[in-house]
């Protein structure tokens, strides 16, 4: 029996990567994941200029993780609409990243086992680990 | 030949922004188009935005875009998703920077300062004219 590859993907992972600090720390978080093998960060652009293998390949995803900086949700709406369901979504505006947490240490890795988290409990949201803000 | 009103300085719209698009994909060549634009963002020569907000058609990116004095799109390999993304979003007549045009190649361009300069390079002078 040939060796299927979906097993070993637990997901895919897509960053706003918008100009402001919270979508660079979105891309950042993105490879974070991808470096651990938690998830393989994938081309957003693509999706969204509806490269047909990109495509293909984030319908076919186990899971799909969208990671966006705002509260304009690019990426999600990127994804839905090339017709992506059960999108986990993590926006980080939404998330306590602490005083000073732009330039606060750790920052990448504290937002990386949040996402972590959701990608293992294959969560629909936010709500698991990190304290919402506010 | 009368001096141009006070007023028409102060106008936001004589200073629209340089929009740039990187495509920030998740290869190395993704990395360094975006970390290009960042870098020619703290540098003043335009303003990095989002792609993602274009691809999503979120409003009010998408009219931000529209009324930018120019834009500029840094694809990292040649599937050129920044330039598809803008076209199939209505915009044309656009700067574009492809990476694989100054010998960097998918897979095989560390993210390091040279590459990140080689493309803020080429970005600059393209801007500059």
């Amino acid at each position: 029996m040939p060796f299927c590859l979906c097993a070993a993907v637990p997901g895919l992972v897509y960053a706003c990567s918008g100009g402001m600090p919270l979508g660079e720390l979105a891309a950042q978080v993105a490879r974070w994941l991808d470096e651990r093998g938690t998830a393989r960060a994938a081309c957003l652009a693509a999706v969204g200029a509806a490269r047909t293998g990109p495509v293909t390949t984030c319908l076919a995803a186990s899971r799909v993780m969208a990671i966006d900086g705002c509260d304009q949700d690019c990426a999600r709406r990127c994804l839905e609409r090339a017709g992506v369901k059960g999108i986990i979504h993590v926006r980080l505006t939404d998330l306590d990243l602490g005083e000073g947490s732009l330039r606060a240490q750790g920052r990448v890795g504290r937002v990386g086992e949040h996402c972590r988290r959701l990608l293992l409990a294959g969560a629909r949201g936010a709500g698991v680990g990190m304290r919402p803000a506010g | 030949m009368s001096e141009p009103k006070k007023d028409a300085a102060c106008c936001a719209c004589a200073a629209a922004p340089t929009l740039i698009f990187p495509c920030s994909g998740a290869a190395d060549v993704g990395a360094i188009a975006d970390q290009s634009a960042r870098r020619l963002t703290r540098d003043g020569l335009g303003r990095m935005y989002c792609l993602a907000g274009i691809g999503g058609r979120v409003s009010g990116i998408v009219a931000s875009t529209q009324a930018a004095d120019r834009l500029l799109a840094i694809d990292g390999c040649p599937l050129e998703c920044a330039r598809h993304c803008l076209e199939q979003a209505g915009f044309s007549g656009f700067l574009h920077v492809r990476l694989s045009d100054l010998g960097l190649k998918k897979g095989q361009s560390p993210v390091s300062e040279a590459n990140i300069g080689r493309v803020v390079a080429a970005a600059s002078q393209m801007l500059a004219r």
